[in-house]
C-alpha cells in the first residue's frame, strides 16, 4: 500500500507543486509561487528538486520583453502524483477518515 | 526513512491537494475579450452573405476576421498563467460536459449548415447570412456554458468526485 508513497513528492510544498500542475498543461512560476505561497528562491529549488527526479520540466520563455518560466508536469510526474493520491487515499480509507470520500 | 503519514496528515494532504486543484482551474478560465464574439460573429454572416450573393468579398472578411480571431487567441494563450489544452480537460474526465460540448457543437453546425436549406425552403431572404447571424448567436449564448464548466470542474475537485 504505502510503496506507491513518493518520498521526492511527499513534502507539502512538492505535494502542492505537483497538485497545482496536474489539473494544467503548464503553469507561470510566479502563479505557482503565489498559490503555493512560498518564496522565488523556495520554489527555485522544489521546482529543481522535482526536475532531476524527472517529474517537471522547467522551460523558459519570455512573453512581449518580459521573462517567463514555466513549469509542466512530465508522464513520470503524473504517474508519480497519481500513486502518491492513491496511497494518500487509503491511508485515509483505512481509518475511515472523510478524505476518500472527498469530505 | 519512513515517510507514511498517519491517516490524519493523509487527509490534511488531499484537502491541500484540492484546494491547489481548484485553484488551478480557477486560474485557467480567462474569457476573452467581449468583442472577439462580434468579430466571430461578422465570420460566419460574411460567410453566409459571401455564399448569397455569390461575392469575393466574404471571403476577403472572412479572412479577417479569421486573422483578428487568430491573434487574440495567440495574445490570450501567451497571457495566461495557466494553461490547460483539450487534452487537459479530457482527463477531468466529466462525461456530462463532453456531451454538453459535443451536443452544442452538433447542434450549431446543423444551423449553420442545414439552417439555409430550411430557410430557403420558406422564402427567406438571405439565408446562408441569417444562418450564420444564428450560429453566432449561438455560440455568445454559450459564454455561459463556459463558466458552468469551470464552476462544475472546481465543485467536483473540491468535493473528491475527480
Amino acid at each position: 500500500m504505502t510503496a506507491q508513497l513518493d518520498a521526492v513528492i511527499h513534502p507539502p510544498t512538492r505535494l502542492s507543486i505537483m497538485a497545482l500542475l496536474a489539473t494544467a498543461d503548464e503553469a507561470d512560476f510566479a502563479f505557482v509561487r503565489d498559490s503555493v505561497g512560498v518564496s522565488d528562491s523556495v520554489l527555485s529549488k522544489h521546482g529543481s528538486a522535482l526536475e532531476a527526479a524527472g517529474y517537471v520540466e522547467i522551460r523558459k520563455g519570455h512573453v512581449g520583453k518580459r521573462p517567463r518560466t514555466w513549469f509542466r508536469l512530465t508522464p513520470a510526474g503524473r504517474r508519480a502524483f497519481a500513486g502518491h493520491v492513491k496511497a494518500l487515499q487509503e491511508i485515509v480509507g483505512q481509518a475511515n477518515l472523510p478524505g476518500l470520500r472527498g469530505g | 526513512m519512513d515517510i507514511t503519514p498517519t491517516p490524519n496528515e493523509a487527509d490534511e494532504a488531499l484537502r491541500q491537494i484540492r484546494h491547489q486543484q481548484a485553484e488551478s482551474v480557477r486560474n485557467a478560465y480567462k474569457p476573452g475579450p467581449w468583442w472577439a464574439h462580434l468579430v466571430l460573429t461578422a465570420f460566419f454572416v460574411s460567410y453566409g452573405l459571401g455564399k448569397d450573393l455569390d461575392s469575393v468579398w466574404g471571403t476577403v472578411f472572412q479572412v479577417l476576421c479569421w486573422l483578428i480571431l487568430a491573434a487574440v487567441a495567440v495574445v490570450q494563450w501567451r497571457r495566461r498563467q495557466v494553461k490547460r489544452s483539450v487534452a487537459t480537460s479530457m482527463r477531468m474526465n466529466d462525461p456530462l460536459t463532453w456531451v454538453l460540448i459535443i451536443g452544442f457543437t452538433a447542434a450549431t453546425l446543423a444551423v449553420l449548415f442545414g439552417g439555409p436549406r430550411l430557410l430557403a425552403s420558406f422564402g427567406v431572404p438571405f439565408p446562408h447570412a441569417v444562418s450564420g447571424l444564428a450560429t453566432g448567436l449561438m455560440l455568445i449564448l454559450a459564454i455561459p456554458l463556459g463558466r458552468w464548466e469551470v464552476r462544475r470542474s472546481i465543485a467536483r475537485i473540491e468535493s473528491g468526485e475527480r
